[in-house]
């Protein structure tokens, strides 16, 4: 869609003839917005990530270990710092009345805990970083 | 009078010509990948001296692009049938080494040729497939030779096994023809499979990606689900095609190779109830289960990397082979989803065409809620697996370990969807919904009445789980057979799987069912 404009700019008049790009803004916007700010939520509280974010706005990486289904916290079975082997039960969800294990798929330290018990989480959501 | 000896001299150079078409530098080179050369593929699966080609003096036609006169031995690819201990198999495996191992016309037929020698003997096929893809030189006659191939594939589906083993590229056209075949093995580091190509991707859509994104054995394994089985190198590959090959028939006229001689097991085994968790909501290990309960704990899983949420599978019970489908609660609590729901389908359908009775284990909450789910068509694809068990007539035997609720009870083959036997452990709950769910809606007046509405809620939930949730409400309506210690598990599917052998069951005739996709 066309729309037609009057500036002024240092006393002079111009005729300024836009053209808006609805639909490709509307596209091309989210995928901006998601992608730009990767970086780490620096030590936000543990209840945030969770609540805030409707979809897991990032990729998971390699030491992301993430909820396999949605559900809530039940319980975490790990410390920030704490060293885990792959395949050791880090975190266990509640999902259709079924406890759901969230098994470390690395080895390593565990880095951060981006969740606390009760939370409500999301399939894919990160809920631990192992480094 | 005896033949001029240079006539035969003619023959052994031709041969010799064609068969070590490959330097011991190249073929070096392959084997320090992993790789072996297409003859040696087919020497490795087939017992010695058994094997005849078929074809090994067809040569191209083509003139065009230079291609006039090229010598192409076998036109890249060899064909023919031999001998696993007493079963004949038809294969053919494409050959890199010449002109990339690309199809044209004549590599077309000499594949449909040795696939129509498969179901005129009633014989499996095996197909290497390890091609640059069409030869372009040859135009809309290397097109033409895909159609033929792929025509072939569906005529020879549902009669004869068909196993591809993707042992190098397999990109465009050529990745349907595999798709169409009952199973699908992928070499890990030496293979690729996808329609479109990196550069076409970022040309159309502008995206930048990677083969490994698009077509590596692992994701095709894990995501996509178009392999079934990952091979770490092309001898483990021909392993797994011998391994599959044990379970099955030679044809749809046939039974699979079911050793009939064994004893039946009848000796309690205890060690299972150990395995089982004392509360409910604790998830199950399914896989110890099955390995616990099957012959020697073998276990082939198909699509294992696939909606691991349920396994699928070969196996056997007292010497029956039979495929096995069964919920996984360690992963997503078990509930089924669209992955699940189209690996389920497609195994079940799968050993029905090959008269492989089916034992499904059930421990499942429901159908997975969610908005993904619903918009993904949830609805389509678990109605395949109703489709899929119902339109089964090879014997079915339930076996209902702990939940079995709602539509999830129906799906994972119920009495009503023809199973012949549901056997049930104490443990099962068979119910329409979960006890709070059902007591929301039952007794929504007295809970409004209620002055502490939780403690009322827990109290009712409670009761409902005593009187509904168990085997017993089922048992006594008659929807299962018989409620088993958890020690019988393997005495009762052994003798119920003899017993069941020689169903016989009959459906209006008609072309084929209308199964949704």
């Amino acid at each position: 869609m066309q729309r037609l404009f009057k500036i002024t700019v240092n006393g002079t008049e111009y005729d300024v003839a836009v053209d808006e790009l609805t639909d490709v803004t509307s596209q091309i916007m989210p995928k901006y917005t998601a992608g730009a700010p990767v970086s780490p939520i620096s030590h936000a509280p543990a209840t945030a990530p969770a609540a805030s974010s409707p979809a897991p706005a990032r990729a998971a990486g390699a030491g992301d270990q993430c909820a396999q289904m949605g559900g809530v916290v039940a319980s975490i079975l790990v410390k920030e710092g704490q060293v885990v082997n792959e395949g050791d039960k880090i975190v266990e969800l509640e999902a259709m009345k079924m406890k759901v294990p969230v098994i470390a798929s690395c080895s390593g330290k565990v880095s951060r805990i981006l969740v606390a018990v009760g939370d409500g989480v999301e399939s894919g959501q990160v809920l631990v970083t192992i480094a | 009078m005896t033949i001029k000896p240079e006539l035969i001299e003619t023959l052994r150079k031709k041969r010799e010509h064609i068969q070590h078409n490959i330097t011991p530098e190249k073929l070096e080179a392959l084997h320090a990948k992993g790789l072996l050369s297409a003859r040696e593929r087919i020497q490795v699966l087939f017992d010695e001296g058994t094997f005849q080609e078929l074809g090994m003096h067809a040569r191209h036609n083509a003139v065009h692009f230079g291609m006039a006169g090229r010598d192409l031995p076998a036109d890249g690819v060899i064909t023919g049938s031999g001998y696993l201990g007493s079963q004949q198999i038809a294969a053919y495996c494409q050959d890199f080494s010449v002109l990339a191992g690309t199809l044209g016309k004549m590599q077309a037929r000499k594949i449909t040729r040795i696939m129509r020698y498969a179901i005129k003997t009633g014989v499996p096929i095996v197909a290497f497939k390890d091609s640059g893809g069409a030869r372009i030189q040859e135009g809309v006659d290397a097109l033409s030779g895909y159609g033929d191939v792929f025509y072939a594939n569906v005529l020879l589906s549902g009669v004869v096994p068909q196993i591809a083993v993707v042992c190098g590229p397999c990109a465009g056209g050529a990745a349907y023809s595999p798709a169409l075949m009952d199973f699908v093995i992928m070499t890990r580091n030496n293979s690729h499979m996808f329609l479109t190509g990196p550069e076409v991707i970022k040309a159309v859509t502008g995206r930048t990606t990677t083969m490994a994104e698009i077509g590596s054995a692992e994701m095709h394994a894990s995501v996509s689900g178009n392999v079934h089985f990952i091979a770490e190198d092309d001898q483990h590959a021909i392993g797994l095609v011998k391994h599959i090959l044990s379970y099955l028939p030679s044809n749809n006229t046939e039974d699979p190779p079911h050793n009939l001689s064994a004893p039946i097991d009848e000796n309690p085994d205890h060690g299972l109830d150990d395995l089982i968790p004392a509360d409910p909501s604790e998830p199950l290990e399914m896989q110890s289960i099955i390995r616990r309960l099957v012959d020697n704990g073998e276990l082939l899983e198909v699509h294992a990397s696939f909606a691991r949420n349920v396994i699928v599978g070969f196996a056997r019970f007292s010497g029956v082979i039979v495929g096995i489908v069964a919920n996984q609660p360690m992963v997503m609590a078990g509930a089924l989803d669209l992955d699940a729901a189209d690996k389920v389908a497609r195994f079940v359908r799968t050993c029905n065409v090959f008269n492989i009775p089916l034992v499904t284990l059930v421990d499942v909450p429901g159908f997975l809620p969610g908005v993904d789910e619903e918009r993904g068509g949830i609805i389509r694809h678990g109605a395949k697996m109703l489709h899929a068990y119902a339109s089964c007539t090879t014997p079915k035997i339930t076996i209902i370990l702990r939940k079995s609720y709602g539509g999830s009870y129906l799906a994972m083959c119920s009495q009503e969807l023809g199973a012949d036997m549901v056997f049930a452990w104490p443990t099962a709950e068979i119910a329409v919904m979960g006890a709070e769910a059902a007591v929301k809606m039952l007794y929504r007046k007295d809970l409004d009445k209620a002055e502490d509405r939780l403690a009322r809620a827990a109290e009712l939930a409670q009761e409902y789980r005593n009187e509904f949730a168990s085997p017993y409400e089922a048992a006594s309506n008659f929807y299962i057979t018989d409620v088993i210690e958890p020690c019988e598990t393997r005495s009762t599917i052994s003798l119920a799987l003899r017993k069941t052998l020689g169903k016989r069951e009959l459906r209006p005739s008609k072309k084929h069912g209308n199964m949704p996709m």
